[in-house]
């Protein structure tokens, strides 16, 4: 797999503080890549470095293998990016704005079609975006942004405001890119959308990247030294990961009492806790 | 700069122009006003005189409100509404997107100039050279927009900007006549000197030393907005 983004010791300062301390992390080509942390952690920042929004103060940041400073336009062609600032043209319908960037894109509108359909959106293509639900909004941004199919997509919090089921058709939309070898970098504050969608994730908080590691590794990673046993009598016991623990187990088991045995892998909300010492 | 790309956005900002009645009612008003004063008989009797009045006037007001309303407003509502993010997002330079709006405003403008040229009464062999002076006298406006859609933030705050200037290069010209005072200030003002430019053009009297004041006039006009513009893009960029 080739290099995606790559950052290096990266330093963001603003009046107030450090933005990212020291950033450094690396995203494989295909890969989806979830940032977590709480708001002000430095998502969006990261997001808008890797965009060209904004500059670094020091550090090292690559896009397809290319310093930033040497990134073109054409490479830009390959990105899509979604924050939570995409605006849409409000007098114009959902069809006319997918028209419009498709055909600043280069890209024909059976692909706008396409993905108004799979937004459930085609239905009403013909209603002005002012008189679209916060929800609808969400997707027309994020067809807009699927247009040119990218190579590279940013997407800070994509479902933050949507109903469960625009969420899952969103989620089976993204798993799709990603098996077509699109290469994902998101920012979110649900844990279960980055279990479900990242292939890694790293918790970001206060500028720093806590840790890193794919969802499965960093729960066995962080998890906790204790086993809980739940007898068929009701009672809840919590061994240790060792030979007492076992005995204990054993023993239930032999007895015919055990009902069930959890190892009580952390969820990352608690990995988060365990790391920072605050909650999301 | 990408001319398909600024082509494309030509379009969405002219049809925007169209759909958003809060501007193209502005640029209407000079031509109404033009159509009025025919309407109500006052040209009629101000005799000979009627036709430099209404030019005039109509000039003035539609250079001074379509030229400073049309860049600032649009940039100001593509910040405020995120649309210009989305635009940057997707590749658009902000040479692109500016080059479009100036455009577009330059369009409105010659439309509602050749609007009131003709309702004016003026002679038809005047108008090219009348629609380059206006081009001449606006430009300097046109930068002026620019830099207010750079600083303000929204909409609502354009008006800031917007006003002040507009008094500034609309009254000293519209009342030039009334006050030598204000004769003299309306003289150093880009609309001023483009229509006297275009009466020197008409009397036979292009080349002469006036006419050269005023193309220093409007040079100097043009200059200034655009080193402030330079400065300002440089300091805070498109999309601040």
């Amino acid at each position: 797999m080739s290099e995606m983004i790559r950052l290096n010791q990266v330093c963001l300062r603003f009046k107030t503080g450090f933005a990212l301390d020291g950033l450094s992390f690396q995203v494989e080509g295909g890969q989806a890549f979830g940032f977590l942390g709480p708001s002000g952690a430095g998502k969006t920042t990261t997001i808008k470095l890797l965009t060209g929004q904004l500059r670094k103060d020091s550090g090292e940041i690559y896009i397809f293998g290319k310093p930033m400073e040497e990134v073109t336009r054409d490479d830009f062609e390959k990105i899509g990016v979604l924050t939570d600032t995409n605006g849409l043209y409000e007098r114009m319908t959902i069809e006319e704005n997918l028209r419009f960037f498709a055909r600043l894109r280069g890209v024909a509108m059976d692909r706008g079609t396409e993905l108004l359909k799979r937004m459930g959106l085609y239905e009403s293509r013909k209603t002005p975006v002012k008189k679209c639900s916060k929800g609808m909004r969400q997707r027309v941004s994020l067809a807009v942004v699927l247009l040119h199919a990218p190579k590279l997509l940013f997407l800070d919090e994509p479902t933050s405001g949507l109903d469960p089921a625009t969420i899952q058709e969103v989620h089976r939309l993204l798993l799709e890119m990603k098996e077509e070898g699109t290469t994902i970098f998101l920012t979110t504050h649900n844990m279960e959308e980055a279990d479900k969608l990242c292939d890694c994730v790293g918790i970001l908080d206060q500028g720093k990247l806590v840790t890193a590691g794919a969802p499965l590794e960093l729960k066995l990673r962080y998890a906790h030294d204790r086993i809980q046993l739940r007898t068929k009598a009701g009672e809840v016991l919590t061994v240790g990961k060792d030979a007492a623990g076992a005995e204990k187990i054993l023993e239930l088991a032999r007895a015919g009492q055990l009902m069930t045995v959890h190892s009580e892998e952390p969820n990352l909300e608690e990995i988060f806790l365990m790391l920072t010492g605050r909650k999301f | 700069m990408n001319l398909k790309k600024m082509g494309i956005l030509y379009g969405k900002d002219l049809k925007d122009f169209i759909k958003n009645p809060g501007i193209s009612v502005a640029a209407l008003i000079p031509v109404l006003f033009v159509v009025l004063y025919r309407g109500i008989g006052l040209a009629d009797a101000m005799g000979d005189y009627a036709s430099y009045f209404l030019l005039n006037i109509g000039t003035v007001m539609s250079i001074s409100m379509v030229a400073l309303l049309l860049v600032s407003t649009s940039v100001a509502e593509e910040k405020e509404k995120f649309t210009l993010r989305t635009l940057m997002m997707s590749n658009v330079k902000a040479s692109e997107f500016l080059a479009s709006k100036i455009l577009v405003t330059l369009t409105v403008l010659l439309v509602c100039n050749v609007l009131v040229f003709l309702l004016s009464g003026s002679a038809l062999s005047g108008l090219p050279f009348y629609l380059l002076c206006c081009v001449l006298g606006s430009a300097s406006l046109i930068m002026f927009s620019a830099c207010i859609g750079i600083m303000a933030r929204d909409q609502m705050s354009t008006s800031i900007y917007q006003i002040p200037l507009m008094l500034l290069v609309m009254l000293p010209a519209m009342l030039s006549g009334f006050n030598s005072f204000l004769g003299t200030l309306a003289s150093f003002t880009p609309i001023a000197a483009m229509m006297n430019l275009f009466e020197n053009f008409q009397i036979g009297n292009l080349a002469s030393a006036s006419s050269l004041q005023d193309l220093l006039v409007m040079v100097v006009w043009i200059v200034l907005p655009s080193v402030l513009f330079a400065w300002l893009y440089r300091a805070k960029g498109m999309d601040n």
